[in-house]
């Protein structure tokens, strides 16, 4: 298992990472990398070689996530328990893990030592729900029964997915040759980005065909991964070119102009294909055009390829349209077109005037009134307006003050950052640095959740070529200003995305959150006037200082300007990563931009704002997108997280989830969010488990209310929302619960499986069933041993003819009445 | 300097920049709860029962930490506020392990402070441990005779082996409390509070037990006379208890009984070979040593009428015992289904100044039940002489953790000797010897909190009225002790989370200190990887275990 520690190699660490307390953190992720968890004897050999003191060590390694104190096997496991991922099953998945690596009475790691098993709050890859990462490769579309293939392929192709460079390698660039677009967004290397590059790449190679390969942000089409876009020259191929443009960005094409070359959910098979439909071959058209005609057939044929299901189809569906049609793109601008760190092409597309124009003397305080005046509130989820804000910073006395970038994205159900900071880092650095020189800010932190490393390495490259191209450091942008950025890889805790706690986890202690006032625009990091933003109004800002107040301030509503980002996600046909004008709404959301939900189901609720927002039920999802609409419904706007449910979803279940993560990611600090937090799931707890008692309700309500109104801090002011919202709304489906009854079959104890008389007696639900609750009996109905069925529904899905149900587990009477 | 005005509960009150509302209040002289901070320590805005209200903040805030900002009005007695206050005591309560007093004591009709007795017995102070006997009950050799001593039954110890013979214990604190025997060899077990009194403030030392110093009962010793006087009526158990009570309080009194001697059902019913006569004697003469006007073979109703006796004096109390309706109309006292009618706490019948303790009141099985109403009598008519409300003796609240698993007995058991329950040598009629009585004091599992009477918490529930199983939901935390090397105890279970130990060590350099590891509900303290809690503390554990403000951290160890 663990090797020995060689204590030098600890001084080592420490001699590189410092020996300040801020330093503190960077040292154990540094120990962690080096041993996949914190021996010891490295933790006793801190203090003595820092300026920390002992206790700190402990304290701070106990608080974080991602720090481990126990060994851990070869490779780490992480199922993603994000919302996306838990109304899609993650539980069953888990649970699958777990029989297949043999895992019990908690043990994490298998007899072996090769894999370690962890729950992780949200890997911010929803559209692929249910996920599970294994060391850097990431499979998506889970179900129970595919472990035994995802452990077999990773076995498989474990050198090819760690021996990876970086997706962003340089190689000459063809100015007259076509670019072919490849997305490189973490949800399109999850979906097979990378070997489909290397394939491509062989395949141009081998025909000696030039063209340009252009690794792009994401498209946020992330239910079309991983998707490939060939774009002509001007003059060479005119109307493909115009024609590509526009497609992704948001108009509709041209009449008249031929559509891009667009091609979603593309395998490194179909490569070959794609290039001789691209680019044929003189004198071999009859092969080509037979070619073409197979692709064609390929990609309009939901059909199934291998073992993970996959369908194809032209970007000139019309579905690509609805997805794109009602999008703004402010934020994520020239989605699709850019490379994220080709500083080039940023430059060309408008990247930096609106830094050159703010630091090259324009005075602050007129860049402050020009964001006033477009109405720009912070997308973190309050909404604070952003000139307050930063005219608060400025004024503070004192000569030392810093601005923090928020990336700690950490609602389960939401990758609007990882997103941003992955495909646009220079336009999230921009904003953060005309931000920072209207508060005087010479010093800047990026704050990035370790389970983010594309947009972490992403962002320090992107700070490297900007100091290199004189955009940051002294003297930047040809003026007089300096500021000096760099990154703080967060450790894995949801509270730190509380300005309070984050300021206290880059100063390198636990990430406890502290009473405001003081604001940190007054009293921040280190005692200094500190400016946090999210990631998102930074990337907005230099937009604003380029266009003016007045074309943000015209999308929205009267106090909800501009547009917002949105991780749609659930149970909605087409998710992914959109970008809405302020004031759309929800309706027009899921059911045009997402599609609706699956056929034949309805749509339930919208969960938004994560575990802070609220379900909001089909009913009122014509309530426009706006802070004081969201909030006055029992939601908030949040930071974009927007998962959908239909009526399989079981909203006390969903309640119980997103306690069960606030009050596993309560800092601690305070009774009511502490203790209260987990009162509350004990209550929801006992509803899920059929122990509920009728006094629950009142009392669940009641104690929700004393925990928002008297916790410390944002988490536990929020923390409630989603049990209050749920309770305002689908108050029959909790008393149903307490009567023993789950009517959207979800919850485990109050549900069976049953075998219908549509049993044909081909024993595969018997083969399958991972503890032996069904006999298999050929040619004669099955039965389910409910004692020993663990509700896995392995089974079900796996049934020919749909003979196996979810039933209530009350009397039959009850289960007639649930349907 | 830079003053701020703002008002507080309507009051207008100036303080510098940087204070805070609580200290505001302070100088206002409104109180404001607080479990989590000490004045000169950062706030820890954790316990949250310092909440108030400020107009214009949709939330309830912290006063220990809030800024009190310029023009602030603060409220901090609304419905909300004491709805909160509660609340988050409620929660707190919700994930306490530990019991206040320990189970004998709170199964004890007479509420004697048992686990106490026993460790003055098992140090050798014999005479402390008969005045903290005395405290609660006024026949310690008696009751160690025949007392069913229902202490035992919900003893602890009876779930590991078999319980503690406390019986036995107070009969021989009883017995041979005047022969102090402490010596330097006999103080193995802990005297919890003889280790908290040096980290008390001066003014608040008390006995060399923590309590309040007991005179020894003799008439130089008692208070000055109140000059009021009270009729006893009856001197069986329940009437010889009030008696001694009464008279401890300075009260005169004057014990009636229609027998020649007193003693009542005691020397009437319980045979001599349980109760030797001349132990009984030699408790009765203990209580009238401390003057008190016994008048023999006079029956009221017969030989005097209530009436004269309640114009002859402030108050009566009839503690004559069992009696029919017949008996109580000749008598002249009000009669209810089973007994005189009377409030079963303050013991005050329909009649003013008229008290019903003891068989008088309803059956009675027990004699230490009949001593416990004559001790609780006694008080509750002290507080009508003194022209009081008369409300009666309060019992104080009582946290319990109740069914351990067997894990947790083996935890709380490392406080204990393990050895087998000790029998006399002499046979029950002789009782234990100095020595068997160590020997059987040592079993004990000392399950009572060692700061039942210095706890913030305890304090808080009750002050604030907290319903303290409103969350008892799930599951709870283990209990779990941990006995370090320097007598510091730390409760984990007890813990509130304040962080009070953990800024105190902060503010020390010398100490490597300690710090909470984990988040949320699994959040506790911890001294740093690969030490010690009392060596991460050191010489700052006095300090830190005066700041704790509940049990979780305390001095437990005289060794």
């Amino acid at each position: 298992m663990p090797d020995p520690i060689d204590i030098h190699e600890i001084d080592e660490i420490v001699g590189a990472a410092g020996r300040r307390a801020r330093d503190l953190i960077p040292i154990l992720q540094a120990i962690q990398r080096k041993y996949h968890y914190l021996p010891d004897e490295a933790l006793r050999r801190i203090p003595e070689i820092t300026e920390i003191r002992p206790a700190t060590v402990l304290g701070v390694a106990t608080f974080y996530n991602f720090f481990r104190l126990r060994p851990a096997g070869k490779h780490r496991v992480c199922v993603c328990h994000g919302t996306a991922c838990h109304v899609k099953g993650s539980e069953q998945v888990q649970a699958a893990i777990d029989r297949h690596l043999k895992l019990e009475n908690g043990r994490d790691t298998d007899a072996a030592g090769e894999y370690t098993v962890e729950r992780v709050a949200c890997v911010g890859c929803c559209t692929l729900a249910p996920v599970v990462v294994i060391d850097s490769a990431t499979y998506g579309h889970l179900a129970p029964t595919k472990m035994a293939v995802v452990f077999r392929d990773f076995a498989a192709s474990a050198s090819i997915n760690t021996g990876k460079g970086t997706p962003d390698g340089g190689s000459v660039w063809l100015a007259d040759a076509p670019e072919i677009r490849i997305g490189v967004g973490s949800c399109c290397i999850a979906g097979g980005s990378l070997q489909l590059r290397a394939a491509l790449e062989a395949a141009l190679r081998e025909r000696n065909i030039r063209a340009n390969i252009r690794a792009v942000g994401c498209v946020g089409m992330c239910h079309q991964t991983p998707m490939v876009e060939v774009v002509w020259p001007a003059g060479a191929r005119d109307t493909r070119a115009r024609g590509s443009a526009l497609a992704l960005s948001g108009p509709a094409p041209a009449p008249g102009a031929e559509p891009a070359s667009v091609f979603a959910r593309v395998l490194p098979e179909d490569v070959e294909r794609i290039v001789q439909r691209v680019f044929p071959r003189r004198g071999l058209l009859g092969r080509v055009e037979s070619a073409v005609r197979d692709v064609l057939d390929r990609m309009l044929a939901e059909g199934s390829a291998g073992e993970v299901e996959k369908y194809r189809l032209d970007v000139r569906d019309g579905q690509v349209c609805a997805f794109l049609g009602k999008q703004v793109r402010i934020a994520t601008e020239y989605c699709g077109q850019l490379d994220p760190l080709d500083i080039d092409t940023y430059i060309q597309h408008g990247g930096f005037e609106a830094l050159r124009k703010v630091v090259g003397g324009q005075d602050p305080a007129e860049t402050i009134a020009l964001i006033e005046a477009a109405g720009l509130r912070g997308r973190g989820g309050a909404g604070f307006p952003i000139a307050r804000k930063w005219s608060i910073a400025r004024a503070a006395a004192g000569e030392t003050k810093y601005m923090v970038c928020n990336g700690d994205e950490g609602d389960p159900g939401a990758f609007m950052d990882r997103m941003l900071l992955e495909s646009y880092p220079y336009r999230v650095l921009e904003g953060m640095a005309i931000a920072a020189y209207c508060i005087g800010a010479r010093e800047g932190y990026i704050y990035v959740r370790a389970e983010y490393p594309l947009a972490v390495q992403r962002v320090r490259e992107a700070i490297a070529r900007m100091e290199a191209a004189g955009l940051l450091g002294d003297g930047m942008c040809g003026g007089k200003w300096s500021l000096r950025l760099q990154i703080k890889e967060g450790a894995g805790a949801f509270v730190c995305g509380e300005e309070t706690a984050m300021i206290a986890s880059i100063e390198g202690q636990r990430g406890m959150p502290r009473l405001r006032p003081p604001f940190p625009a007054e009293r921040g990091l280190w005692g200094r006037p500190t400016c946090v933003n999210n990631v998102e109004t930074l990337a907005l800002t230099p937009w604003i200082v380029r266009h003016g107040a007045g074309d943000f301030a015209r999308l929205g509503t009267a106090t909800s300007k501009g547009t917002k980002v949105f991780a749609l996600t659930g149970k909605v046909r087409r998710g992914g990563l959109i970008e809405v004008p302020m004031g759309i709404s929800l309706r027009e959301i899921v059911e045009e931009i997402g599609g609706g939900v699956t056929a034949g189901r309805t749509l339930k609720a919208v969960q938004i704002g994560g575990p802070s927002g609220g379900c909001l039920p089909a009913a009122i999802c014509d309530l426009p997108v706006d802070y004081e609409a969201l909030t006055g419904a029992g939601a908030i706007m949040g930071s974009g997280g927007l998962v959908v449910m239909d009526d399989r979803d079981c909203m006390v279940d969903i309640a119980r989830y997103f306690l069960s993560f606030t009050q596993d990611q309560s800092c601690g600090q305070c009774t009511f969010c502490r203790v209260g937090t987990r009162r509350m799931l004990d209550i929801l707890n006992r509803l899920c488990g059929g122990k509920g008692r009728p006094e629950d309700l009142a009392k669940l309500e009641t104690l929700a209310m004393e925990v928002k109104r008297g916790s410390l801090c944002g988490l536990g002011q929020t923390a409630p929302n989603p049990v209050l919202t749920t309770l305002r709304y689908f108050r029959e489906e909790y008393e149903a619960h307490v009567q023993g009854r789950c009517p959207a079959g979800k919850c485990a104890a109050l549900i069976k499986y049953v075998v219908t008389d549509k049993c044909i007696g081909c024993t595969i639900c018997a083969q399958a069933c991972p503890v032996d609750a069904i006999a298999p009996l050929p040619y004669r109905k099955h039965e389910i041993d409910t004692q020993k069925c663990t509700r896995c529904d392995v089974c079900r899905p796996l049934c020919p003819v749909e003979a196996i149900e979810i039933r209530s587990q009350k009397s039959e009477v009850g289960s007639q009445k649930s349907e | 300097m830079n003053l701020h005005k703002l008002t507080i509960d309507g009051r207008a009150v100036e303080v510098a920049a940087g204070a805070t509302i609580l200290q505001a209040a302070h100088k206002l002289g409104i109180e404001i709860p607080t479990l989590c901070h000490l004045p000169g320590l950062p706030p820890g805005a954790s316990c949250m029962v310092c909440v108030v209200e400020v107009a214009g903040v949709h939330r309830l805030v912290p006063a220990c930490a809030y800024p009190a900002g310029a023009g602030l009005a603060v409220q901090t007695d609304t419905p909300a506020v004491r709805a909160a206050r509660r609340a988050a005591v409620e929660l707190l309560m919700s994930e306490h392990v530990g019991d206040c007093e320990g189970l004998c004591q709170r199964g004890c009709p007479a509420h004697l402070n048992i686990p106490l007795m026993i460790r003055q017995i098992a140090a050798g102070r014999h005479a402390e441990a008969l005045a903290t006997v005395r405290r609660d009950i006024a026949l310690p050799s008696v009751l160690g005779r025949i007392c069913p001593a229902p202490c035992e039954k919900v003893c602890r110890r009876a779930k590991l082996d078999r319980p503690i013979s406390i019986c036995l214990l107070k009969r021989f604190a009883g017995d041979h409390g005047a022969e102090d025997v402490r010596d330097g060899t006999a103080s193995a077990t802990r005297i919890w509070r003889d280790d908290l009194r040096v980290v008390r403030e001066p003014a608040r030392a008390k006995g060399t037990d923590g309590t309040e110093p007991v005179p020894p009962d003799d008439k130089a010793h008692l208070p000055p006379a109140s000059g009021r006087r009270v009729a006893v009526v009856g001197a069986g158990p329940a009437g010889l208890a009030a008696t001694f009570y009464l008279r401890r309080r300075g009260h005169a009194c004057d014990l009636f009984d229609d027998q020649p001697a007193p003693g009542g059902a005691l020397r009437e019913h319980v045979p001599a070979e349980r109760l030797p006569r001349d132990v009984l004697d030699r408790e009765i003469e203990h209580i009238r040593r401390l003057g008190v006007n016994f008048h023999k073979g006079v029956r009221i109703g017969r030989d005097r009428t209530l009436a004269n006796l309640r114009q002859t004096y402030d108050a009566v109390i009839l503690a004559v015992g069992t009696l029919d309706a017949a008996q109580a109309a000749l008598l002249g006292a009000p009669m209810a289904a089973r007994g005189l009618q009377a409030d079963m706490h303050t013991y005050l019948t329909p009649l003013p100044g008229v008290f019903a303790i003891g068989g008088a009141l309803r059956p009675l099985k027990m004699s230490v039940r009949a001593c416990a109403d004559g001790k609780e009598c006694a008080f509750a008519c002290d507080e009508f002489l003194k022209g009081a409300a008369v409300g009666g003796e309060l019992r104080r609240f009582n946290c319990i953790i109740g069914k351990l698993t067997e894990e947790e007995l083996r935890e709380v058991s490392k406080q204990a000797v393990n050895r087998a329950r000790v029998e006399p040598a002499a046979g029950l009629p002789g009782g234990f010897t100095a020595e068997e009585a160590r020997a059987e004091a040592e079993r004990c599992l000392h399950c009572d909190c060692r700061k039942a009477d210095d706890c913030r918490l305890r304090d808080a529930v009750e002050y604030l009225g907290a319903e303290h199983h409103r969350f008892a939901e799930g599951e709870r935390h283990p209990f779990e002790l941990q006995i370090q090397a320097n007598g510091l105890v730390f409760e984990p279970g007890k813990c509130i989370k304040c962080g009070l130990c953990v800024r105190v060590a902060q503010r020390h350099e010398e100490v490597p200190g300690i710090s909470f590891i984990r988040r949320g509900f699994q959040m506790r303290i911890s001294p740093p990887a690969g030490q010690t809690l009392a060596a991460a503390l050191a010489e700052v554990a006095g300090e830190v275990i005066a700041a704790c403000p509940t049990g979780a951290l305390a001095g437990g160890s005289g060794e």
